[in-house]
């Protein structure tokens, strides 16, 4: 003892009885681990389903429609679109901070492309979206702008070979010639990849996409052609497109363009109001908390809201945590009234030393503390294990994951969120349960009568 | 500095009820030492433990340096057993897993507000105690590792280490042999004159009795006293020491 306070007292005390203490805390730090563990990979969890599969600070606003099954035909009754006066009605809801509308390219096209990465094109009937640049503004990292870079103030340039032009320039075919022509930016939805590197690449043997390397490839657009027949237009207009980046704005299959491009797309091949209707609006919402407020607002206006799952996914996760979140405070509940017994054992032990104690001048609180002090010891060194054995066993099963198991849409590097805070909250909650454990010995250790334990010979 | 008045104690069990002190009377002047004697079970015990605030269940008027004891909150009673008095028991009673030097510092940590001394002030007072009571070279070893006569001596370092006036002690010689319990009276003589303490001896020995300057005995829930003897000097060097066998056993404290 070198400091003569109460803490070298605890601390002498728990050197004495670490054998007792130790097989007392192992309760705690399994369940401190399990309790970290868990809640780690919950989070960890809903960081990747809230985070990038659904986001959840954002909703998107479709036209209400009663859809009905006609045998092998589901049809639709309601409106087909959303107006700019319906985006302007959106716009205005409280916490709204943008409405981003979206249009589909209404207008038949094949894209084809690929040669450069699997050794020959592919030919696929194009599906495509678009949306304002601004809903992805500051998302798109790369070097290639997503916005409309046509410039009709410019003379054409006319030209013989993609080369003659600039960097994202080609030399398409115009009105009988050749120009050089900005290509398309387009954007492809995460889903794209996740689906390709864990499913399309095994079945084909093609090699894996890195989404940082395959931005700026390149592929044509036929507009106004088809795989079907009766849908092909008798004009063909041909694009290049690239790509720009991936956003989860991005439809889930096929490509988004800037909305200017399609717009100009549907009027030249559909109606003129195919040019003005958009499919859908999204919404960003200032916080999380008031998605729920904005999508009765919404519903309120006459529109809906496409549900992605994410209130199912979250609801999900949420009982995932809560059960094992609950065995954890049982395991660390049952492991507290484990000290219990053993503070018990040893204030029945020491009672004469808490009589010698009080005979020299301790208090009844002192002494109360002594022993409440030793179990917060004990949970502050079981909880620290504990996660620092839920940090290894989150590490291991990561390790495993990324050896053995298959690679799924959206797998993340780590299954787990480390957060300190969970670190921090779990100590907190062990000295909790060990406080409350060590009340009713503190209690009788307090009340032990020094002239019993020290004048009964 | 000691009075008593009119105290009662009374012990109940399932059976029976016994009153061991019934309305005793003492006083004590600082500086005193004093030998209290009776037969076991007269009550010798409980008067010290309510001396020593170490026992608050009793009626009756405790007054020790100004202090009402029966008044005291509990903090300021365990600051009086810290400050006032220092106990010495028959069984010793030091913590085994702590050295000597640590059993004799102990006072030390639950010493609060001015009270409290800093860490090498501690270490120095307590092994000044020890070099007084001749067991410098043990400060680091386990009282398991001491003779009766030593641990003996540790505890009353232990006692004294916060410079009580007041030393309560309980058949101190009781388990030891005749020549080391003739050190620890010699010790306690020492202490009563050189500092002044006052001495409130519980003993069933008329040796250890003759060492003290007043003697008082415990009978029938009374405290009689006032008998005054001379104090009886020590054994001359190669006299042999009074043999200690007739010192009675412990007497079984009510």
């Amino acid at each position: 003892m070198k400091r003569y306070d109460l803490r070298s007292l605890v601390l002498e005390d728990l050197r004495r009885s670490k054998r007792d203490f130790a097989m007392a805390s192992i309760g705690i730090i399994v369940g401190i681990a399990a309790f970290v563990f868990f809640l780690s990979l919950g989070l960890g969890v809903r960081a990747v389903v809230l985070g990038e599969i659904f986001p959840l600070d954002k909703i998107e606003v479709v036209p209400k429609s009663l859809d009905f099954d006609l045998g092998p035909l589901r049809m639709g009754v309601g409106k087909d679109g959303l107006d700019d006066d319906a985006v302007a009605g959106l716009r205005d809801i409280p916490h709204v901070t943008h409405a981003f509308p979206k249009m589909k390219m209404t207008a038949p096209a094949i894209g084809k492309g690929g040669a450069s990465l699997l050794g020959n094109d592919l030919y696929t009937e194009m599906i495509a979206d678009s949306i304002e640049p601004a809903l992805v503004e500051g998302e798109i990292a790369g070097k290639i702008p997503f916005l409309d870079r046509r410039d009709p103030s410019k003379p054409a340039t006319p030209c013989s070979a993609d080369a003659q032009c600039d960097e994202y320039d080609w030399c398409a075919p115009r009105n009988g010639q050749r120009e050089c022509t900005p290509m398309i930016p387009v954007l492809a939805s995460p889903h794209l990849v996740e689906i390709y590197n864990g499913t399309v690449r095994r079945a084909h043997d093609f090699p894996r996409l890195n989404p940082d390397f395959v931005v700026g490839l390149t592929f044509d657009l036929s507009v106004g052609s088809s795989m079907i027949k009766d849908s092909a237009r008798a004009n063909i207009r041909e694009e290049r497109c690239v790509l720009a980046g991936f956003s989860d704005k991005a439809i889930a299959l096929g490509a988004t363009m800037p909305i200017s491009y399609v717009r100009e797309f549907n009027a030249e091949y559909g109606t003129p109001d195919d040019a003005r209707r958009y499919h859908s609006v999204v919404l960003q919402i200032d916080e999380k908390d008031n998605v729920a407020s904005v999508a009765r607002a919404v519903q309120e206006r006459g529109y809906d809201v496409a549900d992605p799952g994410t209130e199912q996914a979250a609801m999900l996760i949420a009982i995932f945590m809560a059960v094992f979140g609950l065995v954890s405070v049982v395991v660390v509940a049952i492991a507290a009234i484990n000290i219990m017994h053993v503070l018990l054992m040893l204030v029945s032990e020491r009672q004469r030393e808490f009589g010698i104690m009080r005979a020299v001048g301790a208090t009844a609180r002192q002494i109360k503390l002594l022993v409440v002090a030793q179990s917060l010891l004990v949970g502050v060194i079981a909880a620290a294990l504990g996660v620092l054995l839920a940090i290894a066993m989150a590490s291991i099963t990561d390790s495993v994951s990324a050896r053995y198991i298959p690679d799924f849409p959206y797998k993340p590097e780590s299954l787990f969120e480390l957060d300190p805070l969970v670190f921090a909250g779990a100590i907190v909650f062990s000295c909790g349960f060990c406080v409350l454990g060590a009340l009713l010995p503190a209690s009788r250790a307090a009340k032990i009568d020094p002239v019993t334990v020290l004048t009964s010979h | 500095m000691i009075r008593v008045r009119g105290l009662h104690k009374t012990y109940r069990d399932e059976t029976r009820t016994i009153e061991v002190l019934s309305g005793a009377d003492f006083e004590a002047k600082a500086g005193e030492f004093i030998a209290i004697r009776g037969r076991s079970g007269s009550g010798k015990t409980t008067l010290i433990n309510i001396i020593g605030g170490l026992d608050r269940d009793y009626v009756g008027e405790v007054r020790v340096a100004d202090k009402l004891l029966h008044a005291l909150p509990e903090a300021d009673l365990a600051h009086y057993r810290s400050a006032t008095v220092g106990f010495v028991f028959q069984s010793f009673h030091l913590v085994r897993h702590l050295t000597v030097l640590d059993n004799v510092s102990l006072p030390a940590v639950f010493a609060r507000g001015e009270s409290r001394l800093r860490a090498d002030e501690i270490q120095a007072r307590a092994r000044r105690l020890l070099a007084e009571v001749d067991l410098a070279d043990y400060a680091e070893v386990l009282p398991s590792q001491l003779s009766g006569g030593q641990k003996q001596r540790v505890a009353i370092a232990r006692a004294l280490f916060n410079r009580p006036p007041i030393l309560v002690c309980d058949e101190p010689t009781g388990n030891l042999d005749a020549t080391t319990a003739e050190e620890i009276l010699e010790l306690f003589a020492r202490l009563n004159t050189k500092l002044g303490t006052t001495l409130l001896v519980v003993t069933h020995d008329p040796h250890v009795a003759r060492r003290a300057t007043r003697e008082v005995t415990v009978l029938d829930g009374q405290i009689h006293g006032g008998h005054l003897h001379p104090r009886v000097p020590p054994p001359s060097p190669g006299e042999t020491p009074r043999p200690h066998s007739d010192i009675a056993a412990p007497e079984a404290t009510p």
